[in-house]
C-alpha cells in the first residue's frame, strides 16, 4: 500500500513538471512571427529574412501535373491519415500543396528551401518548373518522411512579385505535407546540417550499436546460459531497432506500406519487452501482477484500436497508456531503489524517467497531436541508446558477479593447489625421512650384528681371559675402554629424535659404574630442552665423544670428588640454543698449556663440526669446566672462533 | 637361597658367572644349558627362581626361550645376558617376558647384585629405554584395542619421565619421596605392563589377520 502510494506521488510529480514544460512550449509556438504577415512568419537573420510557412493551399488529386483549380487553404504541415484515405483503394495517393510569397520579402543573396516531414515522395516546383525530387522514378517506394531536405533555389526561377512554391506529395500510407522554410542558403544549410545530425546521423549509429549489443546479449543467452533477462533485452532491442527503422532509413526492402505500418506496431512490443526487462532486472515483488498488467494493457489497446480504427484516437491512447505503464515501472523501481540503495536500480529508474520524458516530447510532436515542436526532431530513435545503457548495466552487473565468483573460485583453487602441494611436499619429506630412517635402521642392525658377533664378543672374551690370567691393569683398562667406546658408538645409533637430554642421560647411565668405582659424586643438573632437529647419528656420536672425553678426564686426571653434569637452554648472540657442561672440583690444568693435549683439541674440533661453541675453563686448584653451546637451527656455516686458539 | 639357571653358549661367560655366584652364599646355580635345545629341556624341568639367558644361541633365539619361560606362568625372573643392552634388543626381550639384563663385561659383583635386585622386585632401565617406553605405553586414547592393563599409572609415568632424563634411582627416590627399591619395583611393573600389552597386541594382530577365532 505504502509502496503504491509512493509510486503514485512520484509519477504525479513527474507529470506535473512535464506538463509545465509543455505549456511553456505551446505558448512559445503560439506567438506570432515578427512580420505579422498572413501565411508565413518572418525571421530576420544576419543574411536577410527567412520565411516559415504557416498556411498553405491544398488539392487532393490523383494527378501528377499541377492542378489548375480546387485549391483550398489549410494550416501548413497537413497530414491525412492512411485510415481516412483507405476508401481510395490501394493506389498511391497524391497531395498537392502550394505556398505563395512575395520576392520582396526575401533578401538578395543565394536562397534555399528547407523542408521536413513530407510523407513520403516529394517533387518541388517553383513557378511551375520542377527544381527537386527525392526519388528517381515514380515506381520507387521510399520512406523518407523524417529526412530533412535542403533545396538551393536557382535565381533565374524567381520572379519579381508573387512566386508560387508548389509541391507534389505521393504516398501509399499516411499522406502528409511537411513544413517549408525559404530563406538565405547559408542559414537554412546550417539548420539542415543540424537536423540531419540529430535526426539521421546519430540515431543511425546508436541503433547500429544497439543491434550489435542485442546480438551479443542473445548469443550470451544461448551459449553462455545467461539469465532470462538477456533474452528479453536482446529481443526488445531488436524490436526497438525495427520500430525506429522508418526514422533513419529512406530505402525500404519490404515495401512502403509495410515499412511504414510495421514500426508503429513494433514500438509497443519493444516497450513491452523493456518493461519485462525491468521486471526481470529489478525483480519486483508481485512480478506476475506486473506482467499480467502489461499483458492486459496490451489487450485493451488492441481492442481500442479495433473500435476506433478510423482515426488516431487509438494510436494516441496507446502511446499514453504505454507511457503510463513505463511510469509505473519507474515508480516501482524507485521504490525498490529506496530500499536497496543499489546504484543499478537508481540508474534504471533514471533511464526509465528519460524514456518517459522522451515519449512525452515525441507525443506532442505527433502530427495529429501537434501540441509543440519541441527539439525539432523525435527522441524515439534515441531510446535504443538508452536501452544500450540498461543493457550494459545489466551485463556489467552479471559479469561483475561472474568475475568476482570466478576470482573467488580461482583463489579457492589456488589455495587448494598450494595446500595440496604443501601436503605433497610434507608427505614427500616424510617418505624420504622414512626411507633414510629405514636405511639407517637396517644399516644400524647390520653394524650391531657385526659388533655383537665379531669385535664385541672378541673384546669381552679378551677381557675375560686378561682378567683370569691377571694381566697388567693397563691391558685390562684398555680393553674396558675399547668396550665402552664401542657401547657409546652403539648409543649414538639409537634413535632419540634429537633428544639431547636422553643422549646425555644415557652417557651417564653408561659411565655410572666407572663413576661409582672412582668414588665420584655425580650432580645431575639437567633441565628440559627442546629437541635439536639436526641431531643425527653422526652428530650424536660427536656429542657423546666430547662428553665421554670430558668425564673421562675428570675421572682419571682431576682427582676430584664431585662431578657436575648439566644442560639448559641458552641463547648465544641472539640465536636460540642449549648449553651443556661437565665440571669437576679437581686440581684443574692450564688449557693453553702442553697438558691440554690432544683431548681438548679433539673436543674443540668436534664442537666445530656440530656448529657449536666449545669452552674449557680450568685453573690450578679451581677445577675444570668443559662446556659446549649448540644452536637449535644450523642454517649458517660451521661456527669458527673469532680468536684463533 | 636364590636358585639360578644359566642358558649361555659362551663357556667363558658361563664359567665366569658360575664362579662369581659360587662365591656368595645366598645364590646358587642349579642348572646350565649351552644351546637352545638344552635350554628348552631346562625350562621344561624348571626348579629355579632366576633364568639368565643369552640371546644369540647357535641353534635358536634366546627370545623364544624367554617366551617359553614366560608362558609357564611361574614365579620366575628372567635376565637377559647382553653385550650392549641396546634398546631394540632390550625392548624385544622385555616384551617377550624378561625383566632386566646383565652386561657381558659387567663386573661379576654387579651381576650378583643385579640377581639379588631382580628378586627383590626391581629392574634396571637405561634412559633411552625409559624414553622409548614413554612413547610406546603412554598414549592412552588412540589405543585401538582394550589392553588388559591400563597403560601407565600417574606415578609410573613420573618415574619413567625422570629416569628418561638421566636421573638415577636414588635421585628419583629423593625427588618423589619414596625409596629407591620402590623405584625399581615401578620399573619392573612397567616392564610387566609392556609384556602383557604387547601379548594382547599380538593376539589382536593375529585375530585381525584371521589366524585366530576361525570358526
Amino acid at each position: 500500500m505504502k509502496l503504491r502510494r509512493r509510486a503514485f506521488s512520484i509519477v504525479a510529480r513527474l507529470f506535473l513538471v512535464l506538463g509545465l514544460w509543455i505549456a511553456l512550449d505551446v505558448a512559445a509556438n503560439a506567438a506570432p512571427g515578427p512580420s505579422g504577415l498572413a501565411g508565413y512568419t518572418v525571421t530576420h537573420t544576419a543574411l536577410g529574412p527567412s520565411l516559415h510557412f504557416t498556411d498553405a493551399d491544398y488539392v487532393l488529386a490523383d494527378q501528377y501535373s499541377i492542378p489548375a483549380a480546387g485549391w483550398r487553404p489549410d494550416r501548413a504541415g497537413l497530414t491525412l491519415a492512411y485510415e481516412q484515405l483507405r476508401h481510395q483503394g490501394r493506389a498511391p495517393k497524391v497531395l498537392w500543396t502550394r505556398m505563395r510569397f512575395d520576392r520582396a520579402a526575401l533578401g538578395g543573396g543565394p536562397l534555399a528551401i528547407y523542408t521536413q516531414g513530407n510523407r513520403d515522395r516529394l517533387r518541388v516546383f517553383l513557378n511551375g518548373a520542377e527544381i527537386y525530387r527525392n526519388f528517381a522514378a515514380p515506381a520507387d517506394e521510399i520512406v523518407a518522411w523524417y529526412e530533412p531536405i535542403l533545396i538551393p533555389i536557382p535565381q533565374e526561377r524567381l520572379r519579381a512579385g508573387v512566386n508560387d512554391l508548389t509541391v507534389c506529395i505521393v504516398s501509399r500510407y499516411d499522406l502528409g505535407a511537411g513544413t517549408f522554410d525559404i530563406g538565405p542558403n547559408s542559414i537554412l544549410a546550417g539548420k539542415f546540417r543540424w537536423m540531419y545530425l540529430w535526426r539521421i546521423d546519430i540515431p543511425r549509429k546508436v541503433n547500429f550499436a544497439m543491434v550489435m549489443l542485442a546480438y551479443g546479449a542473445l548469443l550470451y543467452w544461448i551459449f553462455g546460459r545467461g539469465k532470462f533477462e538477456f533474452l528479453v533485452i536482446g529481443a526488445s532491442s531488436f524490436l526497438w531497432f525495427l520500430s525506429s527503422y522508418d526514422f533513419i532509413f529512406s530505402g525500404s526492402p519490404v515495401g512502403e506500406l509495410t515499412s511504414s505500418v510495421l514500426p508503429a506496431y513494433l514500438l509497443f512490443l519493444g516497450a513491452g519487452g523493456t518493461l519485462l526487462f525491468c521486471s526481470e532486472f529489478v525483480e519486483f515483488g508481485h512480478r506476475r501482477w506486473v506482467l499480467a498488467t502489461i499483458a492486459a494493457a496490451g489487450l485493451l489497446l488492441a481492442g481500442l484500436h479495433a473500435v476506433t480504427g478510423s482515426n488516431h484516437l487509438a494510436d494516441g491512447a496507446a502511446h499514453l497508456l504505454a507511457m503510463a505503464l513505463v511510469a509505473v515501472a519507474m515508480a516501482l523501481t524507485v521504490a525498490v531503489w529506496r530500499r536497496s540503495r543499489s546504484i543499478e536500480h537508481l540508474m534504471l529508474a533514471l533511464i526509465l524517467a528519460l524514456f518517459i520524458a522522451g515519449a512525452i516530447h515525441d507525443f506532442g510532436r505527433l502530427w495529429y497531436v501537434h501540441a509543440w515542436n519541441g527539439l525539432g526532431f523525435f527522441l524515439q530513435p534515441y531510446d535504443g541508446f538508452i536501452l544500450c545503457i540498461a543493457y550494459l548495466a545489466s551485463f556489467g552487473r552479471s559479469s561483475a558477479a561472474a568475475f568476482l565468483s570466478l576470482r573467488q573460485l580461482n583463489a579457492d583453487l589456488e589455495g587448494r593447489v598450494i595446500r595440496a602441494r604443501q601436503e605433497l611436499a610434507v608427505s614427500e619429506e616424510k617418505r624420504r625421512e622414512l626411507e633414510v630412517a629405514s636405511a639407517i635402521e637396517s644399516e644400524r642392525e647390520r653394524l650391531l650384528r657385526e659388533i655383537h658377533d665379531g669385535i664385541g664378543s672378541n673384546l669381552v672374551t679378551a677381557l675375560r681371559i686378561a682378567e683370569q690370567q691377571h694381566q697388567p691393569t693397563s691391558t685390562i683398562r684398555t680393553l674396558r675402554r675399547a668396550l665402552s667406546d664401542l657401547k657409546i658408538t652403539i648409543d649414538s645409533l639409537e634413535p632419540v629424535e634429537g633428544d639431547f637430554v636422553a643422549l646425555l642421560a644415557n652417557l651417564r647411565h653408561r659411565m655410572e659404574g666407572d663413576l661409582r668405582e672412582a668414588g665420584l659424586k655425580c650432580l645431575w643438573r639437567v633441565a628440559d630442552c627442546r629437541p635439536l632437529p639436526w641431531l643425527d647419528a653422526t652428530n650424536a656420536l660427536h656429542v657423546l665423544r666430547i662428553f665421554q672425553e670430558a668425564v673421562g678426564n675428570s675421572l682419571t686426571h682431576a682427582g676430584a670428588d664431585t662431578l657436575e653434569i648439566g644442560c639448559h637452554e641458552e641463547a648465544c648472540g641472539g640465536r636460540p640454543g642449549l648449553i651443556a657442561y661437565v665440571a669437576d672440583n679437581g686440581r684443574g690444568f692450564d688449557p693453553e698449556g702442553p697438558a691440554a693435549g690432544k683431548g681438548i683439541q679433539n673436543m674443540r674440533s668436534r664442537a666445530r663440526a656440530l656448529h657449536g661453541q666449545f669452552e674449557c675453563v680450568a685453573g690450578a686448584g679451581a677445577g675444570t669446566r668443559v662446556s659446549i653451546w649448540l644452536p637449535y637451527v644450523r642454517d649458517e656455516p660451521a661456527w669458527r672462533p673469532s680468536k684463533s686458539p | 637361597m636364590i636358585r639360578v639357571a644359566i642358558v649361555e653358549d659362551d663357556p667363558h661367560m658361563r664359567e665366569r658367572l658360575e664362579a662369581g655366584i659360587a662365591k656368595v652364599d645366598d645364590i646358587m646355580v642349579c642348572a646350565t644349558a649351552g644351546n637352545f635345545a638344552e635350554g628348552e629341556g631346562l625350562i621344561e624341568v624348571g626348579g629355579y627362581d632366576v633364568l639368565l639367558c643369552d640371546l644369540g644361541l647357535p641353534d635358536g633365539s634366546g627370545i623364544d626361550l624367554i617366551r617359553k619361560e614366560a608362558a609357564k606362568g611361574r614365579d620366575t625372573d628372567i635376565l637377559v645376558i647382553t653385550l650392549f643392552a641396546d634398546q631394540s634388543k632390550v625392548l624385544d626381550t622385555i616384551r617377550a617376558g624378561a625383566r632386566g639384563y646383565l652386561l657381558k663385561d659387567e663386573r661379576i659383583e654387579h651381576c650378583v647384585e643385579a640377581i639379588r635386585e631382580i628378586r627383590r622386585g626391581g629392574s634396571p632401565i637405561s634412559p633411552i629405554i625409559a624414553r622409548q617406553l614413554l612413547a610406546q605405553i603412554r598414549p592412552e586414547p588412540p589405543q585401538p584395542l582394550n589392553l588388559p592393563v591400563s597403560p601407565l599409572s600417574e606415578r609410573e609415568f613420573e618415574v619413567l619421565n625422570l629416569l628418561s632424563r638421566g636421573v638415577s634411582y636414588a635421585e628419583c627416590a629423593d625427588i618423589l619421596h619414596i625409596t629407591a627399591n620402590t623405584i625399581a619395583t615401578h620399573v619392573k611393573n612397567i616392564y610387566r605392563k609392556l609384556e602383557v600389552n604387547s601379548r594382547a597386541e599380538a593376539v589382536f594382530e593375529a585375530s585381525a589377520q584371521g589366524f585366530l577365532d576361525r570358526r
